[in-house]
C-alpha cells in the first residue's frame, strides 16, 4: 500500500474553517464557540477513523529546531505532543469581523478565528474594533515536548511519522542533529477552548503557526525587519483542535475503552507478567520479595485525592543495593525499556545543592509577563521516576538543597509540588510520577514502602544472562505496563466487611498496626490483582499482600537487629 | 470604544446626555448623607477649586442613594461616566471658586495659559488649533476659554468611583469578557510595579512660522506626533509651517502600571494563579508596592492595538484594568482572607443553635481525627481564648495554654498542625527545632553595619496568636526558663550584650510532649512521666493525656474509613454525624466573630466559683499520688475558659452552664491523666454517676433537688445526659423516684 500523502485539510486548513464558517455565517457570526466546536469536530473526524490513525498525516515539529520550526509554512496544519508547562495572561480576541466598504457601504463578515491578524482592504474598515461584546477570551499555555520520554517511544514516534513519508515533501533533510532540540510553543486556545488543560497535563496540540508580528511590519513596509527581540522569536501556535494523552504510547489508542478492547482480546496477562516479573527477578539476583515490589511501582499511578492521602501512590525505596555500579545498570534499562517515560536523579550532596526540584516562577522586570524556571520534578503523569542514592556522601546542604530535599518529600509521601512563586506564594499541584528510591540504607526521601533487598541468591552466571527479548515480548510488556494504568479494580463488600473486622481484631492485640499499614495494605492488594488482570479482590490476593508485607517488616526487623 | 458607541449621533441620546449632565450637577451640589447631613461634595469641589485637592472620589454608595439607576449606569459604563463628572464638576468649579488659587499651586500650564490669554489681548493672533483624539482639527473660537484650549489641558482634577461597600472582590479569575468597559473590584497580591512615570496627557505644539499653538489630547499609549502646522494663516500662506513640542506646555499626569496576581486559595488545583495589569494614574499612583495584599477597583479595559498598517488589523488585545481606587488590605487581614465577621444572620442562627453550635465547632476542628471530642473542645477554647483582665494594674492573660501529652502516634502533632493552619496567627515549631534565635528572642550582631539587633523568636512572632510547639519535652533549657514568663506574665524580657528590654509575647501555647520512656505510665505522677517541673506544667490550663486506647469504635471506624477510600476513591461520607463538619473559612470566621465579645462574669456566680475551688481542693488533698496541682491557678484556669465559652456562644455574659462546662472540661483532663487506672475496676458510667449521687444523699436526708443533683455532676465530668440516664435506670429498678424537681429515695 502506498503511503498517504499530506491531505488537503492538512496543508491548508484556515481554508477548511472559512468554509466552514461559509456554511451557515448567520449562525456562527454570533456564536464563534459554536464554530470552534464544528471545526474541532471537523478535524477530530478527519485525525482518526477506528482503522487507521491518520495523526500522522500531519507533520510533527517534535524534535525540530527552532529555526527550522520559522522556517515552516504558517499555513499548514502541524503536531506537537508535549507538556503544558505554564500558563500566560489570558488575553481576549476578536474572533469574527464585521467588515464595511466605505465605497458602496456594503457590510461582510470576516472569520477571524484562529488568526491573529486579517488583511483589510484599502476602502474597508471594521465596524465595532474591540467592542466589548464581540471580544472572546483567549488562553494561552506555553508548551514543551514531553520530558523523559523513553528511547523507544521517541524512536516508535519517528517510525510512524516516517510511514507518511512527509518530512521529504515539506522539510529539509535533515533529521540528524535535530534530535534533542528543545522548543517552547506559546499554544494559543480560541473561544474558550481548552478550559480544561491543567499545567503539567500531556496533550497533542493540532494547528497552525502563527507569523510573529515582528515579521508582519516588516513585509508590509518593505523596510528591513526590525530587530527581533526575545518574544517576536517565540514560536507561536494557534490551536485548532487538541488532544489530551491519557498515556505516553504512541502506538495504542488514547480512549480507555478502546484499551479495554485491547485488553479482552489480551489472554495471556499471566504469561505478560511472568515474562517481566523473570527479567526482573534476574536483575534483581533472585530477590522475589523486592522483584514483586517493583512490579507494583512500575505498574502504579496515583489516581486519586482524598484529604489526607493520595490514592495509589507507591513510593518505593529498596535498601540494602549492592555498590556494583553493573546492578544498578541493568536493572535501570530494564526499567527504561518498558516504562514509556522515566527521569532518574543521583541523589548527592552536589546534585541537590546545584539543581532545582519545583519550577520558580519570576516576574519579568521588563514587561508584565512572567517567566517560569523550570524544575526537574515538573513531569507529566505516569513519569517513573528513578533516585540513585547510592553516591550520597555526607556532607552540607544549602538552602536549594534543603528545598529540593523537602519538595521529595513530599512528592514520595502526597504526590504533591510546590510551585514557588514570588512573595511567598506557594502552589501545589497534584502530581502522578511514581518514585523509586534505591539506597544502602533507608533514604533521605522517606517512602511508603521500604523493601531491603536480600542478597546473594542467585549465582553470578544467572544474573548475567539476560537475553533480549523478541520484538513482540517488548510490545506485549510495554501494552501491559501502559494498560494496568487504566485497569478496573472493586473490592466486594463482603470482602471489605472482612478486612475491617480483621483490623479491628488485629489492634486488639496488637497496637502497632496502624491505619498507614491498612492503608498500605490494600494499595498492594490492588497492585497485585492488577498486576495479573483481575478485576475484583480475592481472599487469596489480600491475603498474599498481607504476607507480602508481613515478611517486608520483619525482613526490617531483621536488618534492624543485625546492624 | 463603549463611549464612543454610546456617544452615537442620534438626538435621544444627545437629549439624555444633557439630561444627566444636570443631574450630576445636582447631584454634586446638593448631595448630603442621611447621617450628617454635610454637603460633602460641594466642600470638597471648594477645595478643587482652589487646588488643594486633585482627585474627586465619587461614593458610589452615595449615588446609588441619590439615584440607583445612574448608579448602575455609571457601574456598567464607567468612562463615559467619568467624562460626564468632569464636565459637571468643570461647570460647577467657577461658582466654588471663593478666593484666588495660592499661587504656590499653580504650575507651568497655569503659568503658560495665562501668558496665552495676555498676549491674546495685547495683540489679535490667529486663533489656535485644537485636534481632538478623534484627529479632526477645528480651529477654536478665541471668544471661549473653554474652546481656545482643551479641557483636559484645563483640568486640575481626577473623577474617581469609589465601590460601594457592598460590592464584593473579586479573584482575577473571576473578571471576564463580560466585565469589559465595567467597574470591577479585583482582589491580589501586587507582584510587580513599575517606576511612577510622566504620561503625557495633552501635548502642546508652537508653529515655527505663525507662532500659534496647536493642542494635542492623548489618550492611548502611543500617538503620532503632529508635524504640520494646520492653522489657518499657514494653511492659507503655505509657508508650511513646522510644530515644535512644548514640554512645559503639555500637561502630564502621573502613571504607574501594577500587576496584581491572584491569591493562591482561588486558584484551582492545576492551574497556575493569574494577573492582571492594572494602569494607574494620578492620585492613584503610589498606592501599593509589591507584596502588598491590595483590592483595586477600577475600569476594565481591553488595549486596542492600532494595527501596524490599514492593512493587516491586530485582532488580539490584552487588558488592563484603570485604577479607580486602591485599597491596601493589612497583614493580619490577608492572611485570613476572606474572612468577614460573620452577618447579623448567621450570629442568630448560631445563639439560636446554642449547645448544638459548640458541638458542630469542636467536631469541625480536625475533622479527620477521629474521635477526642473534648480535646477538640478545649483547642476551640484556646482558639477563641479568654479575656484578658488588668485588675488593679494586675495583669490577668486571658489566653489559654494547653498541653498535650500522650504515646507516640496519637495525631498529636496533626492536632497542632490543623490548629496552627486554622489560627490566623500562629507560629509552629519544636521544641529542638528552631536553632539560633530559638522560641524567645536573641541578640544578633548584624554582619553589615556591626550593630547589635534584636531578634524575635517563635514566642515574639506569635504575639496575639498561638505558638504551637511540638516536642515541648525536648526544649532546651534556655527557652525553657524563658517561657516561665511567657506563660503567665505574656512578656519575654532580656537582658543580654547591653540590651535590656521586654517583648510582647501575649500567645496562646499549645504544646505535645511525648512521655519520657516511650510509654505514658500512669502509675507515675505527671512531672516523672514527661520530666518537666511542676511549676512549668502547672501554668498550662489543661493537661491532656491522649491514649492510645483499645477502642474498638475507633478502629472500626478507621478501618471503614481506610475501606471506604480504596473503593470509592473519595472522601468518605460522613453518615454517622448529624452535621457536616464546618470548612476551615467558616470556623475562622466564628473564631474572629466570638473574638469581639467581651464578656463579664455577672456577681451571682462568684459564689460559685468559690464552691468550686475548695471542692478542688479538697480533692487535690485526698488525691496526693496523682497531685493534679490545683492552686489559684486552676481557679483563673476555670475563670479563663468560662469566658472563652461565653465568648463561644456570642454572648457579653458568662452563664452558670460555662462555668460547669469549663469544670468539667478541667475535670476531663485530669481524668485522662489519671489514665487507665478504671480499667481495674470497669465501672459503666451510669454505675460512676449512682456512686455519685448515693454520695451525695450521705451528706443529706432522703430528698435531693435536681438541679443541685445536675450542678454537682458535672462539676465531676459528667453530662446531663448521662446523669439523667442514671436516674431512669435506677428508677425502673425501685432505687428512686423522680418527682417533680425532687430525687425521693425508695
Amino acid at each position: 500500500m502506498p503511503a498517504p500523502s499530506t491531505p488537503k485539510w492538512a496543508l491548508d486548513p484556515l481554508t477548511v474553517v472559512d468554509g466552514i464558517f461559509a456554511s451557515d455565517t448567520a449562525r456562527f457570526r454570533d456564536d464563534p464557540e459554536s464554530l470552534r466546536t464544528e471545526v474541532e469536530r471537523f478535524f477530530q473526524e478527519r485525525l482518526r477513523s477506528s482503522t487507521f490513525d491518520y495523526r500522522y498525516l500531519v507533520p510533527s515539529i517534535n524534535g525540530l529546531s527552532k529555526d527550522e520550526v520559522q522556517a515552516l509554512s504558517p499555513n499548514i496544519l502541524v503536531r506537537f505532543r508535549c507538556m503544558v508547562q505554564d500558563e500566560k495572561q489570558m488575553s481576549y480576541h476578536q474572533p469574527m469581523l464585521h467588515i464595511r466598504n466605505e465605497v458602496s457601504g456594503d457590510t461582510h463578515y470576516v472569520c477571524s478565528i484562529f488568526k491573529i491578524s486579517v488583511p483589510v482592504l484599502e476602502n474597508e474598515t471594521v465596524v465595532g474594533l474591540g467592542d466589548p461584546s464581540s471580544l472572546r477570551e483567549m488562553r494561552s499555555v506555553s508548551c514543551v515536548p514531553l520530558p523523559a520520554e523513553a528511547k523507544w517511544v521517541c524512536s516508535l514516534n519517528d517510525e510512524m511519522q516516517q510511514k507518511t513519508r512527509l518530512f521529504g515533501s515539506l522539510l529539509a533533510e535533515d533529521k540528524e542533529n535535530a534530535v534533542g532540540a528543545n522548543i517552547t510553543v506559546i499554544a494559543n486556545l480560541f473561544a474558550g477552548a481548552g478550559s480544561a488543560i491543567g499545567i503539567n497535563d500531556s496533550i497533542e496540540l493540532f494547528g497552525t503557526l502563527q507569523k510573529s508580528t515582528a515579521d508582519i511590519t516588516g513585509d508590509v513596509d518593505g523596510e528591513a525587519v526590525p530587530a527581533r527581540d526575545e518574544k517576536s522569536m517565540e514560536i507561536r501556535m494557534s490551536v485548532l483542535v487538541y488532544e489530551e494523552l491519557s498515556h505516553a504510547h504512541p502506538a495504542l489508542p488514547l480512549a480507555k475503552a478502546d484499551l479495554s478492547l485491547l485488553a479482552a482480546t489480551e489472554q495471556s496477562i499471566d504469561s505478560t507478567r511472568k515474562l517481566l516479573f523473570d527479567r526482573l527477578l534476574r536483575c534483581l539476583r533472585g530477590d522475589e520479595l523486592s522483584t514483586q515490589y517493583i512490579l507494583m511501582y512500575l505498574l502504579s499511578s496515583t489516581y486519586s485525592w482524598t484529604a489526607d492521602m493520595a490514592i495509589g501512590n507507591f513510593s518505593l525505596n529498596v535498601i540494602d543495593i549492592p555498590e556494583d555500579a553493573l546492578f544498578l545498570s541493568r536493572l535501570l534499562s530494564q526499567v527504561e525499556d518498558v516504562v514509556t517515560q522515566l527521569r532518574t536523579f543521583g541523589l548527592t550532596v552536589a546534585n541537590l545543592n546545584s539543581s532545582r526540584m519545583a519550577p520558580l516562577i519570576k516576574e519579568r522586570q521588563t514587561d508584565m509577563e512572567h517567566d517560569l524556571q523550570p524544575g526537574f520534578l515538573q513531569l507529566p503523569k505516569h513519569t517513573h521516576l528513578v533516585l540513585d542514592e547510592l553516591g550520597m556522601t555526607t556532607g552540607t546542604l544549602n538552602d536549594a538543597g534543603v528545598r529540593n530535599v523537602m519538595a521529595l518529600q513530599r512528592l514520595a509521601k502526597d504526590q504533591e509540588l510546590l510551585f514557588d512563586y514570588e512573595f511567598g506564594v506557594q502552589a501545589a499541584f497534584r502530581m502522578d510520577i511514581p518514585l523509586l528510591v534505591l539506597s544502602q540504607g533507608r533514604s533521605l526521601v522517606e517512602c511508603r514502602y521500604v523493601v531491603p533487598l536480600a542478597s546473594n541468591v542467585l549465582t553470578g552466571a544467572d544474573f548475567r544472562d539476560l537475553d533480549t527479548l523478541s520484538e513482540k515480548d517488548m510490545w506485549r510488556i510495554r501494552q501491559y505496563l501502559v494498560m494496568a494504568k487504566f485497569a478496573e479494580y472493586e473490592i466486594a463488600t463482603g470482602l471489605r466487611q472482612a478486612i475491617v473486622e480483621e483490623f479491628v481484631e488485629t489492634r486488639k492485640s496488637d497496637r502497632s498496626l496502624s491505619g498507614e499499614q491498612l492503608h498500605n495494605q490494600l494499595e498492594l492488594a490492588r497492585y497485585l490483582c492488577i498486576s495479573h488482570g483481575e478485576k475484583t479482590l480475592t481472599k487469596e490476593r489480600w491475603e498474599e499482600a498481607v504476607g507480602m508485607e508481613k515478611t517486608r517488616q520483619a525482613r526490617l526487623k531483621d536488618l534492624a537487629a543485625s546492624r | 470604544m463603549m463611549a464612543n458607541a454610546a456617544f452615537g449621533n442620534s438626538r435621544a441620546v444627545q437629549k439624555d446626555y444633557k439630561a444627566t449632565h444636570e443631574s450630576l450637577k445636582s447631584f454634586l451640589i446638593k448631595y448630603q448623607p442621611k447621617v450628617d447631613g454635610a454637603y460633602i461634595y460641594a466642600e470638597q469641589l471648594s477645595r478643587v477649586a482652589h487646588r488643594e485637592q486633585h482627585s474627586l472620589e465619587i461614593q458610589l454608595d452615595h449615588l446609588a442613594e441619590f439615584d440607583e439607576t445612574l448608579c448602575k449606569e455609571i457601574e456598567g459604563n464607567t468612562r463615559r461616566y467619568v467624562k460626564l463628572f468632569q464636565e459637571a464638576v468643570a461647570d460647577l468649579l467657577p461658582q466654588y471658586r471663593l478666593h484666588d488659587v495660592d499661587p504656590e499651586l499653580l504650575d507651568n500650564v497655569d503659568l503658560y495659559i495665562e501668558n496665552r490669554t495676555r498676549q491674546d489681548q495685547s495683540r489679535r493672533v490667529q486663533p489656535a488649533v485644537v485636534i481632538r483624539a478623534d484627529a479632526t482639527q477645528y480651529p477654536a473660537g478665541a471668544a471661549e476659554d473653554k474652546q481656545r484650549f482643551p479641557s483636559d489641558l484645563l483640568r486640575h482634577f481626577d473623577v474617581h468611583f469609589k465601590p460601594r461597600s457592598t460590592e464584593k472582590a473579586l479573584s482575577v479569575r473571576e473578571v471576564k469578557a463580560e466585565h469589559l468597559g465595567k467597574l470591577v473590584t479585583v482582589k491580589g497580591i501586587v507582584t510587580r510595579c513599575t517606576e511612577v512615570k510622566p504620561l503625557m496627557s495633552v501635548a502642546t505644539y508652537t508653529c515655527d512660522e505663525c507662532g500659534s499653538d496647536t493642542y494635542q489630547t492623548i489618550t492611548s499609549p502611543t500617538f503620532m506626533p503632529l508635524y504640520a502646522c494646520g492653522n489657518q494663516a499657514c494653511k492659507v500662506n503655505q509657508s508650511g509651517g513646522r510644530l515644535y513640542l512644548q514640554t512645559r506646555a503639555s500637561k502630564f499626569v502621573r502613571f504607574q502600571e501594577l500587576k496584581i496576581q491572584e491569591h493562591s486559595d482561588s486558584v484551582p488545583v492545576g492551574n497556575v494563579p493569574r494577573s492582571v495589569s492594572v494602569h494607574s494614574m494620578g492620585e492613584t499612583t503610589r498606592q501599593a508596592v509589591p507584596g502588598d495584599h491590595v483590592s483595586v477597583t477600577g475600569i476594565f479595559l481591553p488595549i486596542i492595538r492600532s494595527g501596524f498598517s490599514q492593512m493587516q488589523l491586530g485582532l488580539m488585545s490584552d487588558t488592563f484594568l484603570e485604577a479607580h481606587h486602591v485599597t491596601i488590605m493589612n497583614k493580619s487581614e490577608n492572611e485570613e482572607l476572606g474572612t468577614q465577621p460573620l452577618s447579623e444572620e448567621e450570629i442568630a442562627a448560631a445563639v439560636q443553635e446554642g449547645e448544638g453550635m459548640y458541638e458542630r465547632l469542636a467536631y469541625s476542628i480536625a475533622p479527620e481525627i477521629y474521635g477526642h471530642l473534648d480535646i477538640k473542645k478545649a483547642l476551640l477554647l484556646l482558639l477563641v481564648g479568654g479575656v484578658d483582665r488588668n485588675p488593679r494594674g494586675m495583669k490577668i492573660r486571658g489566653s489559654i495554654n494547653i498541653c498535650l501529652m500522650g504515646d507516640p502516634g496519637v495525631a498529636k502533632s496533626q492536632l497542632l498542625g490543623y490548629v496552627d493552619r486554622l489560627a490566623p496567627r500562629s507560629q509552629y515549631t519544636t521544641g529542638r527545632g528552631s536553632s539560633g534565635v530559638g522560641l524567645t528572642a536573641s541578640v544578633m550582631k548584624d554582619p553589615l553595619t556591626g550593630e547589635l539587633i534584636l531578634e524575635g523568636g517563635s514566642l515574639v512572632l506569635a504575639d496575639q496568636g498561638i505558638c504551637c510547639i511540638d516536642e515541648f519535652d525536648k526544649m532546651q533549657d534556655t527557652d525553657r526558663t524563658a517561657i516561665h514568663e511567657v506563660m503567665e506574665q505574656q512578656t519575654i524580657s532580656i537582658a543580654k550584650a547591653g540590651i535590656m528590654t521586654s517583648l510582647n509575647a501575649r500567645v496562646s501555647i499549645l504544646a505535645a510532649a511525648n512521655p519520657a520512656f516511650g510509654r505514658y505510665n500512669p502509675k507515675k505522677s505527671v512531672e516523672a512521666n514527661i520530666q518537666l517541673p511542676a511549676a512549668l506544667l502547672s501554668r498550662f490550663d489543661l493537661l491532656w493525656l491522649i491514649q492510645d486506647k483499645a477502642d474498638r469504635d475507633n478502629d472500626l471506624r478507621l478501618a471503614q474509613h481506610i475501606t471506604y477510600v480504596h473503593m470509592n476513591r473519595k472522601q468518605p461520607p460522613r453518615p454517622d454525624d448529624p452535621h457536616e463538619p464546618y470548612d476551615m473559612n467558616f470556623l475562622r470566621r466564628y473564631i474572629q466573630t466570638a473574638k469581639t465579645y467581651t464578656p463579664t462574669i455577672p456577681e451571682d456566680l462568684t459564689e460559685l466559683f468559690t464552691t468550686c475551688y475548695v471542692e478542688m481542693r479538697r480533692e487535690a488533698r485526698n488525691n496526693a499520688k496523682h497531685s493534679t496541682y490545683t492552686s489559684a491557678r486552676s481557679l483563673l484556669g476555670v475563670l479563663r475558659m468560662a469566658t472563652a465559652l461565653a465568648r463561644l456562644r456570642l454572648r457579653e455574659e458568662v452563664l452558670k452552664e460555662d462555668v460547669m462546662e469549663s469544670i468539667r472540661l478541667l475535670e476531663m483532663s485530669k481524668s485522662s491523666l489519671v489514665g487507665e487506672r478504671s480499667s481495674k475496676r470497669p465501672m459503666q458510667v451510669i454505675d460512676q454517676v449512682y456512686h455519685v449521687i448515693r454520695d451525695m444523699f450521705k451528706e443529706g436526708d432522703k430528698r435531693l433537688q435536681l438541679p443541685r443533683i445536675y450542678d454537682h455532676c458535672s462539676t465531676r465530668g459528667f453530662t446531663r445526659d448521662q446523669v439523667q440516664d442514671c436516674l431512669e435506670e435506677y428508677q425502673d429498678i425501685n432505687v428512686w423516684a423522680v418527682t417533680g424537681d425532687k430525687l425521693v429515695l425508695a
